[in-house]
């Protein structure tokens, strides 16, 4: 396995270390009552995790064989997480505390000064 | 076609007009001003597509024959713009560019709502408390994620607001935050951030149109800071700008080159909280005479695109009398 696993992917992993191998269904079912998350989102995240090798589909039945253990996993925490972040497009369709063009270090420096001085 | 000359007309005009007055007033007058004359032109513009403005009962001219004559003028003029040949393929144009356009804007959201969808929701007394405190119609759940830099939200009838993991925030910055995304919330400005795609992706032609979706953007946040920091003291506003420049930090990307004319919105933004001065009565009255001005270009000119006049283009004046009556106007005759 390569990369890191997201905070989604290990809920997925969670399951598979405490009960072992489980259908996909049933996954589904846990995770929407857990923390309502719809079957399309439990479903994506467990092909992500199959392409990044920590998850074995078995057929029939979609069932999920978790490949790494949780120690294994561990290992794979890194400082590089703030680079990994998924930048994705941009999303003109949302609200955000900050938008627009990033500033440059000097200039947030100058507005901190102007702020600290109120 | 001229309800579409009219239109574009009216974004030519009312922007600029705008614009002046936010440069000359920006300090002096709350940014809730700005987008409620963002505002007015949006529903000026969404007018001819949702509904018709009926003149029922109005004078509108002395005599049938000028306004046959005013008509075919207009009719004329357009024919001349644009000759029916072309007609046809310029509609394609259109209607290809603007599906290419409001198909990135929405194309680029739902697949970034399959990763927010990921969340996962949060614990603790304090987010209890505060949903709580902050109750609406709506129901509105906060959650949190590792693949998001900064805070956001997402979602209309059922929003959601994410906050990154990755950095621990002390509450303080939290609850500036989460009273950040609830004003976003309250005042439905994913709604009209939607409105100004398919309004871009409508006049995608006209530049101004992309002017007034920057700006409008950009005084959605400054009415958002100022009803975050309404009610509260100096030092919560020190707090709440510092938080606004640690997330800038955490937003930092490589750099791309920049022309001087596009400014920072957050810095604008910032300079505007710390410089905002009380507004005078001079500054009101000029704000109060843009904004009549606003209002009456806008109406007037949706108000001619919108009208239920019919076509009396080869009438003669009894006719058109006829017709027009049908419809509410009357007209004055002129003795001879």
């Amino acid at each position: 396995m390569e990369n890191k696993l997201y905070d989604s992917e290990l809920k997925i992993m969670e399951i598979l270390w405490k009960q072992g191998d489980t259908a996909a269904k049933e996954i589904a079912a846990a995770l929407s009552q857990q923390i309502g998350w719809s079957k399309t989102t439990t479903y994506t995240v467990i092909k992500k995790c199959i392409t990044k090798g920590a998850i074995e589909r078995k057929e029939p039945n979609f069932i999920c064989r978790a490949l790494i253990s949780k120690e294994e996993a561990q290992e794979y925490e890194t400082q590089e997480l703030i680079e990994k972040l998924y930048d994705g497009c941009p999303d003109k369709l949302i609200a955000s505390v900050i938008s627009g063009k990033a500033m440059d270090k000097d200039k947030i420096l100058r507005l901190k000064e102007l702020i600290n001085k109120l | 076609m001229e309800k579409i000359l009219l239109m574009n007309l009216t974004i030519t005009l009312v922007v600029p007009c705008i614009l002046l007055t936010r440069k000359l007033f920006l300090y002096h007058v709350s940014g809730r001003t700005w987008l409620f004359l963002w505002k007015i032109l949006i529903f000026g513009l969404l007018c001819p597509f949702a509904f018709e403005i009926p003149l029922k009962n109005t004078i509108i001219s002395k005599n049938a024959s000028e306004f046959l004559q005013l008509q075919s003028q207009i009719q004329q003029s357009c024919r001349n713009i644009v000759p029916s040949s072309s007609g046809n393929l310029l509609k394609i144009i259109w209607l290809v560019c603007g599906l290419l356009i409001a198909g990135v804007f929405i194309g680029s959201h739902w697949l970034n709502t399959r990763t927010y969808k990921m969340a996962l929701p949060v614990d603790g007394e304090f987010f209890e408390q505060w949903k709580r405190a902050h109750c609406l119609r709506r129901k509105i759940e906060i959650r949190k994620s590792d693949r998001i830099r900064i805070p956001l939200t997402y979602g209309i009838i059922k929003p959601v607001i994410l906050l990154p993991t990755h950095k621990k925030m002390p509450e303080e910055r939290l609850e500036a935050i989460l009273e950040h995304e609830f004003i976003h919330i309250k005042c439905f400005d994913i709604l009209l951030k939607w409105i100004l795609v398919l309004l871009c992706s409508l006049y995608w032609y006209n530049p101004l149109i992309w002017v007034m979706y920057l700006f409008a953007n950009r005084d959605m946040e400054l009415s958002c800071d100022e009803a975050v920091l309404k009610h509260h003291s100096s030092e919560y506003r020190k707090s709440y700008l510092l938080t606004l420049l640690d997330l800038e930090e955490r937003n930092t990307k490589p750099k791309f080159f920049c022309s001087s004319f596009c400014k920072y919105p957050t810095e604008e933004r910032i300079k505007v909280m710390i410089k905002r001065k009380k507004s005078t009565t001079k500054s009101i009255f000029f704000a109060l005479l843009i904004f009549s001005m606003v209002i009456i270009l806008n109406m007037g000119i949706s108000a001619g695109a919108g009208g239920n006049i019919p076509g009396i283009t080869g009438l003669n004046e009894e006719q058109a009398q006829q017709a027009l009556q049908k419809y509410g106007f009357s007209f004055i005759t002129e003795k001879r």
